[in-house]
């Protein structure tokens, strides 16, 4: 899944700037997909793949930053580069809060333009293996026992083992069984790396 | 030397005297047939009291019956003039009466040729002397004629005929008629009358005198002279008051500066008066031909007028042309000239009367208010575009886009290892198309932006709106505005200004964007329409979904720094409005059905006959 080639998805409603931004990506060895509209793209574009998106502000129908929020919407990690042809920041404040890697103004240098791209695509590697990480880990949650899982909630709690015993209604050595199988089955090295692991998928970190 | 004898020479010598006085006022103007009718009856009036003076000489009866004979040519005479008098200077009275009149008076006269006196005198008795005024003069005696009615007749018949005209003309007139009919008509009545019954007094013996006609009908010719001495009066009066009225005219003419001329047309001949010759350069004295005139117009305004002259002349009558007059050394002025040809009975022209009036100053000023209408036009368009500035940016920020992204493609396409030639071209092709793109850009905003002269010519109305949505597809873009257009197809071409009407669409179609600001996007639809208006007039309509014009507005809407922006000049409209009016067409607004505002322009047809 790591290893396939990131796409480019351009999205422009003007052709001949899409087809010349088309070419000059692919001229330095991207793979690019082009849209002329936000709809074409929602229709053809795959979900998972990895890549980015360069998408034009002001666009008939639905805008660029439209577009940006339907892909939130959709929970998509796809990181988004706008185009525009006006300086209009109020526009890009609410993209670049929006999670927008860049703002570029049109005529755009290439430049500027594969150095937001290289940004975007790094941004989308680490926050998929970001992700596949912590899939790895609910992976593995998920075969921990119901008393393994809340043994490791306490712990995540910062609470000693006697109190952990205390409030379970056990012995020590019990709750020391529990948290030892939890961190083998989660591939813990040490308890730090344990409680980190149990603060990732949020279980019992915050309590105090 | 006695009264009597005196009385005839007075009565004859009076008479000749009126006489050739209306004879000289006929003969110096040929059309006064009145007077020369009077002239004629004087003649008469003398004639007969030369025959009624030798009556009462006669020494014998042969020689009395000649002279009574004689004198009834004089009276018969007399009776036609006076007939002809009161035809011609009454212009009314029966015409069979007259007839009637001169041909009974005609045929008693020739009787008593034929067989003199039969007429009057059965038998004439006897001459006898009487004594009358001191003198002895020679009476006839006998028995009247059983005819003596036929001469009767003539003279009621007379009678009757100016009594009939001078009642008509009394029915028919004012004051002057009037008085006339009084005078005129009274005086001829009572004296005929009077010579009639003097007349049957003499016949019938009952009074011992010689005929006395001459003298009822010396009275009548003073009344008649009296009263047309008050013609002779009020034609001085006339003359004077006309020349009055002459200077009046003059002064008039002048101080409005208006020239006068006519133009005799079968003699090529200008009359004009001084301050016309001076308008047109033409020296006082000199004569003035047709190309005389023609030769101080400007050259170009020359064959309109030749022409506009040539269709007054061929039968239109009026002429009706503003043109420029070209002196040497003179800046052009401007001249309005109109006039009316007169024609004769059979229509061909005889004369044309006219004025010329300088107006150069109302076409200097009218020639200023369009130059500030335009430069209004102008200051409002080019602010239009500076609102649209954002958009027309990006507009030229499109092509310049591809190119840039083309180009850097290319090079980098030049430095791999293997050169694709085909996309190599591809990108040159495309590389040119972005930059033709670009440049129409900028010609349609330099079109806009530039102060021209109005350019009038045949345009295609659907065209004109593609144009201007070419113009403004960014700023539709950015304001999410979606267009839709319903344009009729085969649409007449109108007559007009490719910018100014691009300029009024321009500012509707923001104007209608404005409206819909705040309206939710998917609302935010604006439609143009065109189609045939009745009256050869082409309609535009921009429709949009705003919030309307307020019912209060409808009217300030297009007076000028009117405004229900915040940021509004109030100039839009007003000159909208100003551009649509002088194109000939006009502008209104409806209420659109449900929601928003239509404002509709018309622009009239283009005629192929139009210049």
């Amino acid at each position: 899944m790591t290893d396939r080639a990131p796409t480019i998805y351009l999205v422009d409603d003007e052709p001949s700037v899409l087809k010349a931004l088309g070419r000059l990506l692919r001229s330095a060895g991207f793979a690019v997909a082009a849209f002329r509209s936000a709809r074409d793209f929602m229709a053809g574009h795959e979900a998972d793949a990895p890549g980015c998106l360069v998408v034009d502000v002001s666009m008939p129908e639905q805008t660029g930053l439209e577009l940006q929020q339907w892909l939130a919407r959709a929970n998509s990690p796809l990181p988004v580069i706008f185009l525009t042809g006006r300086s209009d920041i109020p526009t890009s404040v609410q993209a670049m809060k929006a999670g927008a890697v860049d703002f570029l103004t049109k005529p755009v240098n290439e430049a500027d333009l594969f150095r937001a791209v290289g940004e975007a695509l790094r941004r989308e590697r680490e926050s998929r293996a970001a992700r596949s990480e912590l899939a790895a880990l609910r992976w593995r949650f998920a075969t921990l026992t119901p008393r393994e899982r809340e043994v490791l909630g306490h712990v995540a709690a910062g609470k000693p083992n006697k109190q952990i015993a205390d409030l379970l209604g056990t012995v020590e050595k019990t709750i020391k069984v529990h948290r030892g199988r939890a961190m083998m089955k989660m591939g813990a090295e040490s308890l730090p790396d344990l409680v980190r692991m149990a603060e990732r998928l949020g279980v019992g970190g915050s309590r105090p | 030397m006695n009264w009597f004898t005196a009385l005839w020479p007075m009565i004859a010598g009076a008479s000749l005297t009126l006489g050739a006085m209306h004879l000289l006022v006929w003969l110096r103007d040929r059309r006064a047939r009145g007077n020369l009718a009077f002239a004629g009856l004087a003649v008469c009036v003398t004639g007969i009291s030369v025959f009624e003076l030798a009556m009462t000489r006669a020494h014998t009866l042969e020689e009395f019956v000649a002279l009574l004979s004689g004198s009834l040519v004089p009276v018969f005479f007399g009776f036609v003039c006076i007939l002809a008098f009161v035809r011609l200077y009454f212009q009314t009275g029966r015409l069979w009466l007259a007839h009637a009149t001169w041909i009974l008076r005609l045929a008693g006269m020739v009787f008593n040729f034929i067989s003199p006196p039969h007429l009057i005198y059965r038998r004439i008795t006897e001459l006898h002397q009487a004594e009358l005024l001191g003198a002895t003069i020679t009476v006839a005696k006998g028995i009247p004629s059983p005819w003596l009615w036929l001469y009767q007749l003539s003279v009621l018949s007379l009678l009757a005929f100016v009594a009939d005209a001078a009642f008509a003309l009394w029915r028919r007139g004012g004051p002057m008629e009037r008085r006339r009919a009084v005078v005129i008509g009274g005086s001829l009545t009572t004296f005929i009358l009077l010579a009639g019954v003097l007349v049957a007094l003499v016949h019938r013996q009952v009074i011992a005198a010689p005929y006395l006609v001459s003298l009822p009908f010396l009275f009548m010719i003073l009344a008649m002279g009296y009263e047309m001495s008050h013609d002779v009066l009020r034609a001085a009066e006339l003359a004077r008051e006309l020349r009055e009225s002459e200077q009046r005219m003059e002064l008039a003419a002048g101080a409005a500066q208006l020239g006068l001329w006519a133009w005799e047309i079968p003699q090529d001949r200008i009359w004009a008066t001084d301050q016309c010759r001076d308008m047109y350069g033409i020296p006082p004295r000199t004569a003035i031909t047709l190309d005389r005139f023609l030769s101080a117009m400007h050259e170009e305004d020359r064959d309109g007028v030749r022409q506009a002259v040539a269709v007054a002349v061929a039968g239109g009558g009026k002429y009706e042309r503003e043109y420029r007059i070209q002196l040497p050394d003179a800046t052009p002025r401007w001249i309005a000239a109109r006039g009316q040809v007169e024609f004769d009975s059979t229509g061909n022209p005889l004369i044309m009367r006219g004025v010329s009036l300088d107006i150069t100053a109302r076409m200097l000023a009218e020639a200023e208010v369009r130059r500030h209408r335009q430069e209004l036009a102008h200051v409002t368009r080019v602010s239009t575009m500076g609102e649209l500035a954002g958009s027309l940016a990006h507009e030229l920020n499109q092509p310049l886009t591809a190119i840039l992204s083309n180009a850097q493609a290319a090079l980098r396409f030049l430095q791999q290892d293997h050169v694709d030639m085909d996309e190599f071209r591809d990108i040159l092709k495309d590389i040119v198309a972005d930059d033709q793109r670009a440049r129409e850009v900028i010609l349609r905003m330099r079109a806009m932006l530039r102060k021209d002269k109005a350019h009038v010519q045949p345009l295609d109305l659907n065209e004109v709106i593609h144009e201007v949505l070419r113009i403004m597809r960014s700023e539709l873009v950015a304001r999410n505005v979606t267009v839709t257009t319903d344009l009729a197809p085969r649409l007449p071409l109108v007559r007009g200004d490719r910018i100014q009407l691009q300029q009024v669409l321009l500012n509707l179609m923001v104007n209608g964007c404005d409206a819909m600001s705040a309206s939710p996007t998917a609302e935010r639809r604006l439609t143009l329409e065109t189609g045939r208006e009745t009256g050869d007039h082409v309609r535009v309509s921009v429709m949009d979904q705003g919030a309307g014009v307020a019912a209060g507005d409808r009217e300030k809407i297009f007076d000028p720094f009117f405004s229900t922006k915040a940021h509004g000049m109030g100039m839009g409209l007003p000159v909208c409005r100003a551009i649509v009016t002088v194109h000939g067409g006009r502008v209104w607004l409806t209420d659109h059905d449900g929601r928003g505002t239509v404002f509709h322009f018309t622009v009239p047809v283009h005629r192929e006959d139009e210049a």
